[in-house]
C-alpha cells in the first residue's frame, strides 16, 4: 500500500474519529499501537537473522496438509487483471508497451514490455517486509537506512523466493452481513471474524493465509472506482486477534486496512503491525470475487494457496498472481 | 525467445550441429511438421490454451499428490539488473521513495520495467508471441496482434496458473557433464535415455523441464553470446507431440541455437507455440531444482506457475516453483 497524501488523510480521521470515537467500544489510540508493536512483536522469534518473519510458519508438514486440500483439482486465479486506465484508484496504471507486433514489416515474433509501480491500490501485489519502516527500523530490528536507492539490502522480496504454499481461508464478509459488498470505509472487527468462523466451521490456524473479502472489486464494477482514502478493511483491534492465530500471510481485495484507520496519527496500523512488528507479509488487491463464488458453490472456505513473487533482488514487493486450488 | 540477427552464423553452425546424419532437418521438414504436428481445432476454433487444456481436474489432483515432502523449490532466476551478451535489456528497479528520502514517510515503494521476452529473464511466452505465414496457433491472423496487444492467444488464458506434474530433463547428469556447452543439441534418444536412467515416463500433461546447465556455465565462464547455446534439437517436437506434454520449459532458449536447420531460426519454438500450441517457459534456474532431485533421485514434482494477469500481454516474467 502507497503512502497517502497527509493532509487528505488527517482530514478524513478526524471526521472518522469524531463520528465514532465517543460510542465505539473499538476505539483504539496511537499509543495502543505503539504498545502493540512491543506486545505483537516477533522480533528475534526465528531469530535475529531473520528475514522472512510469519513465512516460517508455512512447515514442510504443513504445505503437505495443504496438497491434500485439492479435492476438485480446481484453479481460480485471486489476482485483477492489470489495470493500464488512471481512475482515482489507479493512480500509476499498468503500462503495457507492446515493442513488435503484427504490423512489424520483418516480425514473425511479438514482444512487449512491462512497467509497473505495484503498490498502492490498484494491482494485485505482495509486500515484501522491507516495505515499511517505524521509528528508522523494519521487521527484526533491521535499519530503515538500509533500503536504498539500490534497494533493500534486507527483508527483500527474494526471501520468499520458493512461495507460499500453503492453506487459505477465505473470509468473507459481504457474505457473512448478507450484502453485495461492503460500503468504503466499513471497519471489520474481531467479532466479525468470529462470527465467519462460527457460520462456516472453519477455525484460522497457525500458517495459514487469511483472505478478507470486503467486495471492493464487486463494488468498482457496480458502481466505478472511487477515492480509496475511503475503503472498507480491517480495523486494528483484529491485529492482537490475527497474531494469537498465528498467520504465515494476509491478503485482501483492497488494502487490508480500513481506511481512515480510525486511529488518530497512523495512516495503516495493520499494515504497520502486520508488517514491522510480526513480519507478516501482506497481499494487497487480490480478487477475491471468482473464489468466492466458488467457494459459496461449495460452501467450502479453506483451499490450497499458491503464490511466488517475481525474485526481484532488494525489490520491496511484486506484482504477481496468487492462485487457489479447490 | 526473441529475434536474434545472426543468420551469418547459422551456416557455420550446421557443419557443427550435422552430427549424426539421422538428425538433420530440413527447412521443408519444419513446414510439414507445422501441419503433422498441429493441434489446430482440437480443442475447437476459439481455444486459447492449447495443450494446456491436456491439464485437466484429475491430473491436477495427481499432481497434488506429489506433495509428499512439502518442500518447495524456485525455478525463477534472479532478475538482472546488468547489461551482458545475454541480457540486451537488463530488469530495471527504481526505488521511487527509500529510507534515506525525506519524503518518503514510512512506505518505501519501487517500479520495475522488464522486456521480459529475450534470453535473461525467466518468463513464460504465451500462444500469441509468434507467428508463421502470417498465423497464430489455430489460425489467428497475425494482425491480431496490434499496437494494444495481442487480442487473441494471450498470457491471460492462463490466469489460473498451471498446476501439473513437472519432470526434470536434466542432460548434463545424463552426460556426467557439469553443463553442455555452447550449441550441443539434444536429441529425442536423449530424452528416452533419460527417462530410462530416471525411471520415469513423460506424458499427457506434464510439464516437462529441460536442464543445460545454462546458469551453471555462466557462473563458472561468464555470460556469452545466446547466438550459440544448448537445447533441443527440432527433432524432438515430434517426441512431445506424441507424449502430448502441456508445457516445455528450460534454462535456456529450448531451442539448440544455432538450430542447426537452415533457415529456420527456432524450429522448436515454431513448432511448439503455432503449430501445437504448448507455451513455453524460458529462461528457469533448475540448478538448485536439479541438486534437490538428484539428491532424492526423484525427477517427478508438482509445478506451480503463474503468470501475470496482463491483459493482451504475450507473456509474463514470472516464478515457477515445484514442489516435492
Amino acid at each position: 500500500m502507497n503512502r497517502l497524501p497527509a493532509s487528505l488523510l488527517a482530514g478524513a480521521c478526524c471526521i472518522a474519529l469524531a463520528l465514532s470515537a465517543a460510542a465505539d467500544p473499538h476505539h483504539a489510540t496511537k499509543a495502543d499501537v505503539d504498545r502493540w508493536m512491543t506486545e505483537l512483536s516477533n522480533w528475534g522469534r526465528w531469530g535475529r537473522a531473520d528475514e522472512v518473519g510469519t513465512l516460517n510458519l508455512i512447515t514442510a508438514r504443513k504445505r503437505q496438509e495443504a496438497a491434500a486440500l485439492v479435492k476438485d483439482g480446481l484453479a481460480v486465479s485471486l489476482s485483477h487483471d492489470a489495470l493500464t486506465e488512471p481512475a482515482p484508484d489507479n493512480s500509476e496504471p499498468f503500462i503495457h508497451k507492446m515493442t513488435y507486433t503484427g504490423a512489424h514489416p520483418n516480425g514473425d515474433w511479438f514482444m512487449d514490455e512491462y512497467t509497473v509501480r505495484f503498490h498502492g491500490l490498484a494491482h494485485t501485489h505482495m509486500d515484501a517486509l522491507a516495505h515499511s519502516a517505524w521509528k528508522g527500523k523494519m521487521y527484526n530490528g533491521f535499519p530503515q537506512l538500509d533500503v536504498t536507492e539500490q534497494g533493500a539490502k534486507e527483508l527483500g522480496i527474494t526471501g520468499f523466493r520458493n512461495g507460499i504454499f500453503t492453506r487459505a481461508v477465505l473470509v468473507d464478509i459481504p457474505r457473512l452481513k448478507g450484502l453485495p459488498y461492503l460500503e468504503p470505509a466499513t471497519p471489520i472487527y474481531p467479532e466479525d471474524l468470529d462470527a465467519w468462523e462460527a457460520k462456516t466451521g472453519v477455525s484460522i490456524k497457525s500458517g495459514d493465509v487469511v483472505f478478507i473479502r470486503t467486495g471492493r472489486w464487486a463494488r468498482r464494477a457496480a458502481k466505478g472506482p472511487w477515492d480509496p482514502l475511503k475503503i472498507a478493511g480491517l480495523h486494528v483491534s483484529c491485529v492482537p486477534w490475527l497474531k494469537k492465530r498465528d498467520v504465515a500471510i494476509m491478503g485482501s481485495d483492497a488494502c487490508l486496512d480500513v481506511l481512515p484507520s480510525l486511529v488518530e496519527g497512523v495512516t495503516q496500523p495493520v499494515h504497520q503491525l502486520l508488517i514491522i512488528a510480526m513480519g507478516t507479509a501482506i497481499l494487497d488487491n487480490c480478487d477475491l470475487e471468482a473464489a468466492a463464488a466458488e467457494a459459496a458453490k461449495r460452501n467450502r472456505w479453506t483451499f490450497l494457496l499458491t503464490a511466488s513473487p517475481l525474485t526481484v533482488k532488494g525489490g520491496t514487493g511484486s506484482p504477481l498472481n496468487p492462485t487457489a486450488i479447490f | 525467445m526473441r529475434k536474434i540477427a545472426f543468420l551469418t552464423l547459422c551456416g557455420a553452425a550446421l557443419c557443427l550441429a550435422a552430427d549424426p546424419p539421422s538428425h538433420h532437418a530440413t527447412k521443408a521438414q519444419v513446414d510439414a511438421w507445422m501441419t503433422s504436428l498441429s493441434n489446430w481445432n482440437r480443442w475447437g476454433k476459439t481455444d486459447q490454451m492449447g495443450t494446456v487444456n491436456l491439464i485437466t481436474p484429475a491430473k491436477r489432483k495427481q499432481a497434488a499428490a506429489l506433495v509428499t515432502e512439502g518442500v518447495s523449490i524456485s525455478l525463477a532466476h534472479n532478475t538482472d539488473s546488468k547489461q551482458a551478451a545475454d541480457n540486451s535489456s537488463p530488469f530495471r528497479l527504481k526505488m521511487v521513495a527509500d529510507a534515506a528520502h525525506p519524503a518518503a514517510g514510512q512506505f518505501v515503494v519501487d517500479d520495475y520495467e522488464v522486456t521480459y521476452h529475450g534470453l535473461a529473464h525467466t518468463h513464460m511466452d504465451a500462444l500469441c508471441h509468434m507467428a508463421w505465414n502470417g498465423k497464430l496457433y489455430n489460425g489467428n491472423p497475425i494482425n491480431s496482434v496490434t499496437a494494444d496487444g495481442a487480442t487473441q492467444l494471450a498470457v491471460t488464458a492462463y490466469k489460473n496458473g498451471i498446476f501439473t506434474r513437472g519432470i526434470l530433463v536434466d542432460i548434463p547428469r545424463l552426460r556426467g557433464l557439469p553443463y553442455l556447452e555452447p550449441g550441443t543439441a539434444i536429441y529425442p534418444e536423449d530424452l528416452e535415455a533419460w527417462e530410462k536412467k530416471a525411471g520415469v515416463k513423460i506424458g499427457a500433461g506434464d510439464v516437462v523441464f529441460i536442464r543445460t546447465g545454462r546458469w551453471a556455465r555462466r557462473t563458472a565462464k561468464g555470460a556469452w553470446d545466446p547466438a550459440s547455446i544448448a537445447g533441443l534439437y527440432a527433432t524432438c517436437a515430434k517426441w512431445l507431440k506424441d507424449r502430448d506434454v502441456a508445457m516445455v520449459g528450460s534454462d535456456a532458449a529450448t531451442d539448440v541455437m544455432p538450430s542447426g536447420v537452415d533457415g529456420v531460426l527456432q524450429p522448436m519454438h515454431q513448432l511448439l507455440l503455432i503449430a501445437m500450441g504448448t507455451p513455453i517457459f524460458d529462461n528457469c534456474d533448475l540448478e538448485t531444482l536439479g541438486d534437490e532431485a538428484a539428491k532424492r533421485n526423484r525427477w517427478t514434482f508438482l509445478i506451480t506457475a503463474s503468470p501475470m494477469a496482463v491483459t493482451n500481454g504475450t507473456g509474463s516474467p514470472l516464478n515457477p516453483i515445484a514442489v516435492f
